[in-house]
């Protein structure tokens, strides 16, 4: 997940939001260095990336998290990127408790599972009490970031429906596909036991010498084999098979 | 492959009924598909929209449960095109339901696999009364589907009494089907009589009203707006006499045997009429026979009388009885006819489905012998009236078979407003 494809989404990612990539090594401190940084118009974003080794080592999640407290007071905002996979052995009450967000990385793609809030750099957990109009601005800002989550997990919801609607239609599909070869079943059905009973009747039938001239034919009834019920003794079929032909309406 | 061969696989029926929208190919069998008649426009300014994208023009089927809001906001954005039979000519919304159910039903039953399919035959029904503008638009409509899809070889439109009268194969008859908003009487001898047609301005709706007011008066005032309550209520309570003044003057003087008390589900509320229960004979009275002196005391209390009114070319009569209006329909035709329609009234539509209480049958009636009564009073006797037997299909059977039987050849003719209409060389 540390490849190219990952660092480019990631990258892709931060741009959209007016982020620009910087290089990590001048924000390196005595805490250490983040993976990625990111600056922007609305401050420094550091970014700390984890692998799969999440889902089989509690302490190493544990090891990343206090990685990344350590980081919290120089930056602005502060994210994990995490695969997709071991996601769900990530504890987010723990992220949201230190101020850091979470990125989930899936196929090339990021999505905001929990945004990271607004701090200043240079405090310290709160340690330096903020003037009333940075407070303000703390406050506005953690309003938007929780929106910012209203907002994701809204988008997880869509993302996760999706592939429902497709299924539904697919189904919905098939119904009438089996509705319709149920219909021309019933029809074969029906014309095969016309067709049966036919033949029964013929081979009862003694042979009888065949007449020297063929009496004139009656007019063809409709064939109504094989078509519903409401087909069967209906004279309209006669009447309506000769409209056009000699009569005029009232 | 000959059109009859051809025909068997596809001939599709549509009936354009003032509620549901019934449609399918003959392969559908006994039964077609069924759909509300209505559609609904979203509001593209609405926050959901700018979220997830530009929503259709017009949402029908089950997707409108999904855009169904505030009460206010229905009555201007769900549209029910066929609400009175008649659309008029400028009314785009409703025109534009059409074609979108059209299409929708035309669509569900494109073949998949057929190399032989090259379009249906389609067979649709309109309201008896429909102006000759609602035909040309109907014809457009399947045109333009056809132009972007291959789905209509040709299409016919033919009334929907001609159709209940096909289905219920009787070639002389007199066809009275009575939807929600009006009642259409129509003679036929193997045509439709147009020129005999008489429409009425009264329907099912017509009894809710009165409904609403008997609950009023006994004490349901806040139940008496609701709708939908009004109309469980009719359907339970509503009773059909025989005599109105002699099932009044029983009913008083044994209230018990008479007494209506309707549970409305799902909730705790239960409705007793007591002492005014001899009131549910009004309801069935009344869309047989709103001319009764009993019912003057409603409307001089605010109940709108049935008018007369003029929608398109036609006048939809308020005040008609039934009888009246079977005989007036029937004296437009020939004097020798009269005898064979009068021998066969078929009666259609939901308007008719009145039941008699078991114990009740001495003063209570169903909708066919009240018919009866009705002529018999007027003189008319050698009458038999029937129910159509699963009416809410008839149509739609009858466009089936009108679709298969009728040749290719005979073409459309605005004279006589049959044949098929081709759009194709």
């Amino acid at each position: 997940m540390r490849g190219m494809g990952a660092s480019g989404a990631l990258e892709d990612w931060f741009r959209s939001r007016g982020f620009e990539p910087a290089d990590p090594g001048e924000f390196a401190g005595p805490a250490g260095r983040p993976d990625m940084v990111f600056s922007g118009p609305s401050g420094i974003a550091f970014l700390i990336m984890a692998d799969e080794k999440l889902i089989s080592d509690r302490n190493y999640f544990m090891e990343i998290v206090m990685r990344a407290s350590s980081l919290r007071h120089a930056c602005n905002f502060l994210y994990l990127a995490v695969p997709r996979l071991a996601v769900p052995f990530v504890d987010t009450e723990v992220l949201r408790k230190h101020g850091i967000g979470l990125l989930m990385l899936t196929d090339g793609d990021v999505v905001e599972v929990l945004a990271s809030p607004y701090r200043s750099v240079g405090g310290r957990g709160g340690a330096e009490a903020p003037g009333a109009e940075e407070g303000l601005l703390i406050e506005v800002l953690d309003r938007i970031s929780a929106l910012e989550q209203r907002l994701s997990a809204l988008e997880r919801e869509v993302m996760g429906l999706r592939p429902l609607t497709s299924e539904l239609r697919a189904l919905r599909g098939v119904r009438e596909e089996v509705r319709a070869l149920s219909s021309r079943l019933d029809v074969i059905s029906r014309r095969l036991e016309a067709l049966s009973s036919k033949v029964s009747s013929l081979a009862a039938r003694p042979a009888v010498p065949a007449p020297a001239q063929a009496p004139t034919p009656a007019p063809p009834a409709p064939e109504v084999e094989g078509l519903p019920s409401f087909f069967r003794d209906n004279p309209w079929l006669e009447i309506l098979a000769r409209r056009g032909q000699d009569e005029i309406p009232a | 492959m000959s059109e009859a061969e051809y025909k068997r696989k596809f001939t599709f029926g549509e009936d354009y009924g003032t509620s549901f929208y019934k449609f399918g190919p003959i392969t559908c069998g006994e039964r077609p598909e069924v759909i509300e008649n209505r559609g609904y426009f979203p509001d593209e300014s609405m926050i959901m929209f700018q979220v997830m994208g530009k929503p259709k023009e017009v949402v029908i089927g089950d997707e409108i449960a999904q855009f169904l809001g505030a009460k206010e906001e229905l009555a201007e954005r769900l549209v029910y095109p066929m609400r009175n039979g008649v659309i008029e000519k400028g009314d785009e919304k409703a025109w534009r339901v059409v074609e979108e159910i059209t299409r929708y039903g035309l669509e569900r039953f494109r073949p998949r696999a057929d190399p032989s399919f090259q379009g249906f035959y389609v067979c649709a029904s309109l309201s008896a009364v429909a102006p000759r503008y609602m035909y040309e638009r109907l014809f457009e409509i399947h045109r333009s589907i056809d132009e972007e899809t291959g789905l209509v070889r040709a299409v016919t439109i033919i009334p929907q009494p001609l159709a209940v009268a096909i289905a219920h194969k009787t070639p002389t008859c007199v066809v009275i089907e009575s939807g929600h908003g009006n009642t259409q009487i129509c003679p036929i001898s193997r045509y439709p009589i147009r020129r005999a047609i008489v429409a009425l301005n009264r329907g099912g709706g017509d009894a809710n009203a009165i409904t609403s007011q008997i609950l009023y008066d006994a004490g349901y005032g806040d139940l008496a707006k609701e709708e939908t309550i009004v109309r469980q209520v009719k359907e339970a309570l509503g009773l059909v006499p025989r005599n109105l003044d002699e099932a009044i003057r029983v009913a008083k003087s044994d209230p018990e045997r008479f007494r209506a008390v309707y549970k409305i589900p799902g909730t705790r509320i239960t409705i007793d009429l007591g002492a005014e229960s001899w009131a549910r004979f009004l309801i069935g009275e009344y869309v047989f026979n709103p001319k009764h002196e009993i019912f003057q005391s409603y409307f001089s209390r605010g109940m709108p009388r049935p008018k007369d009114v003029k929608i398109g070319d036609v006048l939809f009569r308020g005040m008609l009885d039934f009888g009246e209006a079977i005989i007036e329909a029937v004296e437009k035709c020939p004097v020798e006819l009269q005898p064979y329609l009068y021998r066969k009234v078929l009666l259609s539509g939901g308007n008719f489905q009145w039941k008699v209480p078991s114990g009740l049958e001495d003063v209570a009636v169903d909708s066919a012998t009240k018919i009866k009564e009705l002529l018999r009073e007027k003189g008319v006797e050698e009458i038999t009236v029937e129910m159509a037997p699963e009416p809410k299909f008839s149509v739609w059977r009858g466009c089936i078979i009108y679709g298969y039987a009728v040749p290719e050849r005979f073409e459309w003719s605005w004279d006589r407003m049959e044949g098929w209409m081709k759009f194709r060389p």
